[in-house]
């Protein structure tokens, strides 16, 4: 087992210690009906909901031998408790781990013979919400915070990035500094692009040089962990999925439990020396701003936006389930190359790899039901 | 009552016609970005044919990205078929790229809505990353030096007069 590995396992131990507000979880929970002027975003720790998601996969044309990988929640820590999947197919089924980057994921395997392969999962997480008063931080050992340092194929941390980071934190000099910094130049230079297909491709360095910060969670949010690397602080992509509405009234930050096939939203973290991991999401931030209002909304003091620019600087709303923090992962089995990240069911056969956004021929359905 | 009927026909033909101008008005265009280099042009089209930069020198090259998923590519392509029916004495050499789709489902939709465009099959995506495209479908138009001059994100109908001067970057760039 890994470092890296360990501290995802070891966040489990702290849960206890958290902080328990009757206010936060009446906030939490109330769905907000209120106007532009009201609106509130307040997550708050210490409520944990239980779900039970599940990914159906029918592939519709075959050739050959097909081959599927199905995330499978793999993150426990203080605010995700991955438990049991359960799961059928009329093909080859194992329950697969990545062990250095600690990734579940469920991998079957149909013979040229099954004329219908299909298979499905159903997986059992706890979530809850988090925020910045965590008292009982994650303490990393020095080899797992130099890990969230790498750079990977998707985020190098030289040349244009680290020159666009340290542009950034001029004149901040501790790491919270640093990374408020950087979570303030992504809210005010990138933007909520939705004609960006899935959640983006996180190409940093193309977006940096091209000048077109425009994207989606897996665009944005990497910008931000590229550029805190960049400059030495740990932060790490957290790769999932939106389960249930908001309790705060944003759609934009909402699942349709019934169907999410199209709910994947990555999220980040940072690493702050006696706080431990921070919850970051300036794409949310930007996803807000562009979509939540009809109107585009340029300025993170706007009643809408503010709520969410400030919470997510430290927090996020539990109804989310994180799958894995994988960059450059390769697939068991596969032919294909390896993944920038595993956010998405993914299959293969003689003609290569389906395009997990277009479900023609790679049909797959996923909902979540909360118990 | 004939010149009633005779009206409102008319009149649904020219929303139609309306409807058609605005849904390929949906474009955004942008200067190819400076400091971003273009990749080589080195490909293999569907029928096997090769295009690379000692071919096309001297032409403009327009560079779309498409798939049969994407309705707006799909809008777009007989435009983009027309331009290449009536360019051919014009230097202007269009090169389709089908993005992560299969090579069979590409030739099947070709074949069945008759063109017969240079289909270049980016199996990975590989191509469309090399080329930053985010957005469907793109176009880049390069020049007859080989210098990419306009990125342009969304439906465009190559055959109207705007487009034409787009094309017009062999003589200028």
């Amino acid at each position: 087992m890994t470092t890296a590995r360990r501290s995802l396992l070891k966040g489990v131990a702290s849960m206890g210690a958290l902080s328990l507000s009757p206010l936060a979880f009446a906030q939490a929970t109330s769905p907000a009906t209120t106007p532009t002027s009201d609106r509130v975003f307040t997550p708050q720790t210490g409520k944990w909901r239980t779900f039970e998601v599940t990914t159906r996969v029918d592939v519709l044309k075959t050739d050959g031998v097909t081959r599927v990988w199905l995330p499978v929640p793999s993150v426990n820590s203080d605010w995700q408790k991955s438990e049991n999947s359960s799961f059928s197919s009329n093909g080859v089924t194992r329950l697969r781990t990545d062990s250095l980057q600690s990734v579940q994921m469920l991998y079957a395997e149909f013979p040229a013979s099954v004329d219908k392969p299909y298979v499905e999962i159903t997986s059992r997480v706890q979530t809850q919400n988090r925020a910045p008063t965590a008292n009982s931080p994650v303490i990393e050992d020095a080899a797992t915070l130099k890990y969230f340092t790498r750079a990977t194929s998707l985020l190098p941390t030289d040349g244009i990035v680290k020159t666009t980071a340290t542009k950034a934190i001029a004149g901040a000099n501790t790491d919270l500094e640093k990374v408020r910094a950087i979570y303030d130049w992504i809210v005010a230079n990138a933007w909520r692009e939705p004609k960006v297909r899935g959640c983006g491709e996180g190409d940093i360095k193309t977006m940096l040089e091209t000048g077109n910060l425009g994207g989606k969670c897996a665009d944005i949010n990497a910008l931000f962990v590229g550029l805190c690397r960049s400059v030495g602080i740990p932060a790490r992509d957290v790769y999932g999925l939106r389960l249930v509405p908001s309790a705060f009234g944003y759609k934009e930050l909402s699942g349709n439990s019934a169907n999410l096939k199209g709910a994947q939203h990555c999220r980040a973290e940072a690493y702050i020396k006696g706080q431990g991991w921070m919850a970051m999401d300036p794409a949310d931030v930007a996803k807000v701003m562009r979509l939540e209002t009809a109107e585009w909304i340029k300025s993170n003091q706007h009643p809408v936006v503010k709520p969410v620019y400030q919470a997510l600087f430290g927090g996020w709303e539990g109804n989310w389930v994180a799958w894995n923090m994988a960059h450059d992962l390769t697939l068991p089995q596969s032919k294909g190359d390896r993944l920038g990240f595993f956010m998405y069911p993914i299959g293969e056969n003689n003609e290569g790899r389906f395009d997990s956004y277009a479900p023609d021929d790679f049909k797959y359905q996923i909902s979540a039901r909360e118990i | 009552m004939k010149y009633r009927a005779s009206l409102c026909l008319w009149g649904i033909g020219l929303a139609l016609l309306l409807f058609a101008c605005q849904a390929h008005a949906q474009f955004e265009k942008k200067a190819w970005p400076k400091s971003f280099n273009a990749p080589p042009i080195e490909y293999t089209d569907l029928s096997g044919k090769t295009w690379n930069w000692q071919q096309l020198k001297g032409k403009v090259v327009v560079l779309n990205f498409w798939a049969t998923w994407c309705a707006p590519c799909l809008e777009e392509l007989p435009s983009l078929q027309t331009l290449q029916d009536f360019s051919d004495n014009h230097g202007v050499v269009i090169l389709t790229i089908n993005v992560k789709e299969t090579p069979s489902k590409i030739q099947q939709f070709v074949t069945r809505n008759g063109f017969n465009l240079p289909v270049i099959a980016d199996r990975q995506g590989e191509i469309a990353k090399k080329w930053a495209v985010k957005v469907f479908p793109s176009s880049m138009i390069v020049s007859a030096q080989g210098k990419p001059i306009w990125v342009v994100e969304g439906p465009v109908d190559w055959t109207s007069k705007e487009a034409s001067e787009w094309l017009k970057v062999k003589f200028t760039q």
